[in-house]
């Protein structure tokens, strides 16, 4: 999607759902004010207002918050992760006279150090384009894709590393947040905010949560480069069942109404069926 | 690998589980090789047998699902099934593994697997209560709804820490597994207070978790949207739309996080992304948003996609006591006036039925009956499925009479049967399937009793069904033959000629409807051929006979010499040229040549012997009428 200010261009934004866009904090330089409203052309060319609600410097993310009068349906999730050795592309071009950008993802998390400074999980992506210089399309989504795999938006767009060689110009290597370092970033997205915006936590429930802030996460893995099969490794030991499978019987009702209504239909279907 | 191994990591699961761990680091390992690692694991004959089997699988499947290989992860775990079925010693392992072995099948939806593997909990207080929640989850899953809460109540006894100590992990777990499934109950059952109890309950275990695990694990997460489907269904009962947005937005944004931690391809994304479709779907319901119900629908087909193309087990498709199992525990579970209810009580029906077809078990039968007039009777009028559950309970109705002989479940099937089709709108797309069922009843009461209201009836009902399907319909043929059959049966009856008439020309379509290498197309021949003979017989048509010899002649030519009706096909054409002898006395003398050659050498094959004599007597009309002069 794309955002503006005043029909401005901005840059590239990613709906996460239907109140959150996530961008480059840097594509938003061309802003009057950090909290002036801003334009938001969503994927159906629909036109919706937003405003900035957290930045995130040291990995020069933000999320801008959509009006809450407006109707956006959920998007469907397309967030990923990303193998190395997978083919990458950015859908995002600056301007219609701009290539798309693609090539291979070196690595599926790598360490890296922003500019801004600080240390963020990351993929290494080498773009096949060589245009020497990719500003423009910070804030992109990238899309990773693979043999039976549906594309997913595995990270950012944030930065390109210089050409040793030749210091004005860029090497044809990029750096992008993997989505869940973005994720990470926003406190709108941790699991204890969460259940704090779904039941208002008790005086005893804040004292507890301010002794657990007290002292790091245990679990946390945010360091480990091989995440995905750390946490694969982690989940094989489970022996207590996944508890949101206890949903499934409503969801396969559901299934069954929508399969004898293959198209969606204008209007809630009515249960039932002969078979 | 550092943690999921172990001193029993050798040989083919090291092979395995590297190959596939190399492949995801893009290290010079292509998928095609950790096919192979794994094929060669699937012949290792103690597959099992080992310490950390469950680790080790529940890994090398979660790799192989990252990889895309879903084929191979679902062969490497129906392999491990087939081991339990095959050696049920396999099954004495220790209930972490046994759990372990549970968990990864429940994920990818093979709860019988799962089940078995559940049966028998292990001693030792952890295990047995992470082994009761889990058999509460299964339970639930298959619509066992009594054992569910009875395992989940037990599980959460079996939790009881010693005073001062720090709860687990595998103890909150244990409480938010066994919460959840008692909450999802309650509210089934339209015990609103209840479960809203149990919600709050549930929401200080997730908190303890999440402050245990922190915020970045996928269980974490699990646990978070299974708190905001509790709080979601807690808000729709009370109406609260902006309660149910925000329990919306959590799961959505939760679904998004998993994704980002385990990939779309992982058990817990799918469910997570499970719970946000049908979330939405009611939202948008709730709401009355033609968008969002756009929207809605459109994350339901992806959903739907997604979990098609990871090939997942579908707990609706596995096996027909399967299926008894979970739609009676369903229709026990779904109170009555619920408009699920008739659902569940015509699959169940239909499962019942499919049962006594295997086994002729008349129970099951008898069952179905039951259940289908409940179904029956918990459909509204006006309803677009109630002709067709009526059309399945007056299947059941024929079916027990063919088995039985008792003429009031004929009776009975006959007015179900004419109350579905008045139901039936013309343009339903299954009219015809209702049409067709009412009168295979109609004529099965004429062929026991001789009504020949019945027959009538049933005719008028063919003619229904023939009008009601486009000629170029594969069902069309069938349609006229079932017609023809009725009409000849008329005519049989009463003798009307009129019926005849309409037989012959509803056959005539028939087989010309019918490509001539169809295995039907002899079947109408020789049903026109029967009908053409009858016309001949009560008019002395001459056309009609001639038509019948060649229409007879087709029939034995396309009969192969061991099929049971050629007997009787050749029967049929010695009539009709015995007739056409008789009628044509010129040839008389090449008939009594004939019957002079019974010792030729052709003798012992009819056919031959028709053929021959079909040369002598080609049914020409023409040469007919020079005979008769």
């Amino acid at each position: 999607m794309d955002l503006y200010q005043a029909r401005q261009p901005l840059g590239a934004g990613f709906l996460v759902m239907r109140r959150f866009v996530l961008t480059a904090l840097h594509c938003l330089r061309g802003l009057t004010a950090l909290d002036a409203d801003l334009d938001i052309v969503l994927a159906d060319g629909s036109r919706v207002v937003g405003r900035v609600c957290r930045q995130d410097k040291d990995a020069d993310l933000a999320l801008i918050e959509i009006s809450a009068d407006s109707e956006v349906s959920q998007p469907v999730p397309v967030v990923g992760v990303a193998r190395g050795g997978d083919r990458w592309r950015g859908p995002y071009r600056p301007a219609d006279n701009e290539v798309e950008l693609s090539g291979r993802i070196d690595s599926g998390a790598v360490r890296y150090l922003c500019e801004s400074g600080a240390s963020i999980e990351a993929l290494q992506l080498t773009a096949d384009q060589r245009l020497g210089d990719y500003s423009g399309y910070s804030g992109g989504p990238v899309e990773g894709f693979a043999q039976d795999r549906e594309p997913a938006v595995v990270g950012i767009l944030l930065e390109q590393a210089p050409d040793r060689a030749d210091a004005s110009r860029s090497a044809n290597v990029l750096f992008a947040a993997t989505m869940r370092e973005v994720m990470r970033r926003f406190d709108q997205f941790d699991v204890a905010h969460l259940i704090d915006v779904l039941r208002p936590p008790t005086r005893q429930e804040q004292a507890a949560q301010s002794r657990s802030a007290e002292s790091p996460s245990p679990r946390s893995q945010a360091d480990r480069v091989d995440i995905v099969i750390d946490t694969f490794q982690q989940l094989s030991d489970q022996v207590v069942m996944d508890p949101t499978h206890v949903t499934e019987l409503r969801y396969l009702a559901l299934k069954y109404v929508f399969e004898r209504n293959p198209d969606g239909g204008a209007s809630w279907p009515t249960p039932g069926g002969p078979t | 690998m550092a943690d999921a191994g172990g001193p029993d990591l050798t040989g083919a699961w090291q092979d395995a589980i590297t190959a596939a761990e190399r492949a995801l680091r893009g290290d010079r390992v292509t998928r095609a090789q950790v096919v192979t690692t794994v094929e060669v694991l699937c012949e290792d004959l103690q597959l099992l047998d080992r310490p950390s089997v469950g680790r080790h699988i529940n890994y090398l499947v979660s790799l192989l699902d990252f990889l895309g290989l879903y084929d191979t992860s679902r062969v490497l775990l129906e392999h491990v099934a087939s081991c339990f079925v095959l050696d049920p010693p396999a099954l004495n392992m220790d209930a972490a593994v046994r759990n372990q072995l549970a968990v990864t099948f429940a994920e990818r939806g093979h709860l019988p697997a799962a089940a078995r593997l559940l049966t028998g909990s292990a001693k030792g207080s952890v295990w047995t209560a992470a082994t009761l929640a889990n058999q509460a989850c299964v339970m639930l899953r298959r619509r066992d709804i009594e054992r569910a809460v009875d395992a989940a109540f037990r599980a959460r006894q079996a939790v009881v820490p010693a005073e001062g100590d720090d709860e687990t992990e595998e103890e909150l777990d244990v409480h938010v597994l066994a919460t959840a499934v008692l909450a999802q109950v309650a509210r089934m059952g339209g015990l609103h207070a209840v479960a809203d109890e149990l919600v709050d309950e549930l929401e200080g275990f997730v908190r303890r978790l999440v402050r245990l695990l922190g915020g970045d694990h996928p269980k974490s997460l699990s646990a978070l949207v299974t708190l905001a489907w509790a709080e979601f269904e807690s808000a729709r009962e009370a109406g609260e739309s902006q309660r149910i947005e925000r329990a919306g937005d959590v799961i959505a944004l939760a679904a998004q996080r998993m994704s980002a931690i385990l990939g779309t391809e992982h058990p817990r994304s799918l469910s997570v992304l499970q719970i946000m479709a049908t979330v939405e779907h009611e939202t948008a319901w709730v709401l009355g948003s033609d968008r969002r119900l756009q929207g809605a629908n459109a994350l339901m087909r992806a959903t739907v996609r997604r979990a098609d193309g990871l090939r997942r087990w579908d707990p609706w498709s596995l096996g027909l006591d399967e299926t008894i199992e979970v739609e009676r525990a369903a229709v026990a579970a779904i109170p009555v006036g619920h408009p699920d209810r008739a659902v569940h009580l015509t699959r169940l029906g239909n499962a019942l039925q499919a049962r006594f077809k295997h086994t002729g078990n008349p129970e099951a039968l008898f069952e179905a009956i039951e259940v289908g007039r409940a179904a029956v009777a918990a459909t509204p009028d006006d309803h677009r499925d109630r002709a067709a559950r009526l059309t399945i309970l007056s299947s059941a109705l024929q079916a027990r009479f063919k088995h039985t002989g008792n003429p009031e479940a004929l009776f009975e099937a006959i007015e179900v049967g004419r109350a579905a089709v008045a139901a039936t709108p013309d343009d339903h797309p299954y009219k015809t399937v209702f049409l067709t069922s009412f009168g295979n009843a109609l004529q099965a009461m004429f062929a026991r009793t001789g009504d020949a209201e019945a027959l009538f009836e049933a005719i008028e009902v063919g003619r229904a069904a023939v009008a009601a399907t486009p000629d170029d319909h594969p069902d069309h043929v069938v349609h006229l033959a079932r017609l023809g059959t009725a009409l000849q049966a008329m005519f049989a009856r009463t003798g009307d000629a009129e019926a005849l008439d309409e037989a012959i020309e509803v056959e005539r379509a028939a087989v010309a409807a019918t490509p001539d290498d169809h295995p039907d197309h002899v079947v109408h021949l020789a049903r026109l051929g029967t009908a053409l003979l009858s016309r001949f017989a009560r008019t002395g048509d001459a056309d009609a006979l001639s038509e019948a010899i060649e229409v007879e002649r087709a029939a034995v030519a396309a009969t192969p010499d061991d099929h049971p009706d050629r007997a009787a096909r050749l029967t049929n054409l010695n009539f009709a040229l015995q007739a056409w002898l008789a009628r044509s006395g010129n040839l008389h003398s090449q008939w009594e040549r004939f019957e002079r050659t019974r010792a030729m050498q052709d003798f012992e094959d009819p056919l031959a012997v028709w053929e021959r004599l079909a040369r002598l007597a080609p049914p020409d009309p023409s040469h007919d009428s020079d005979a008769d002069r």
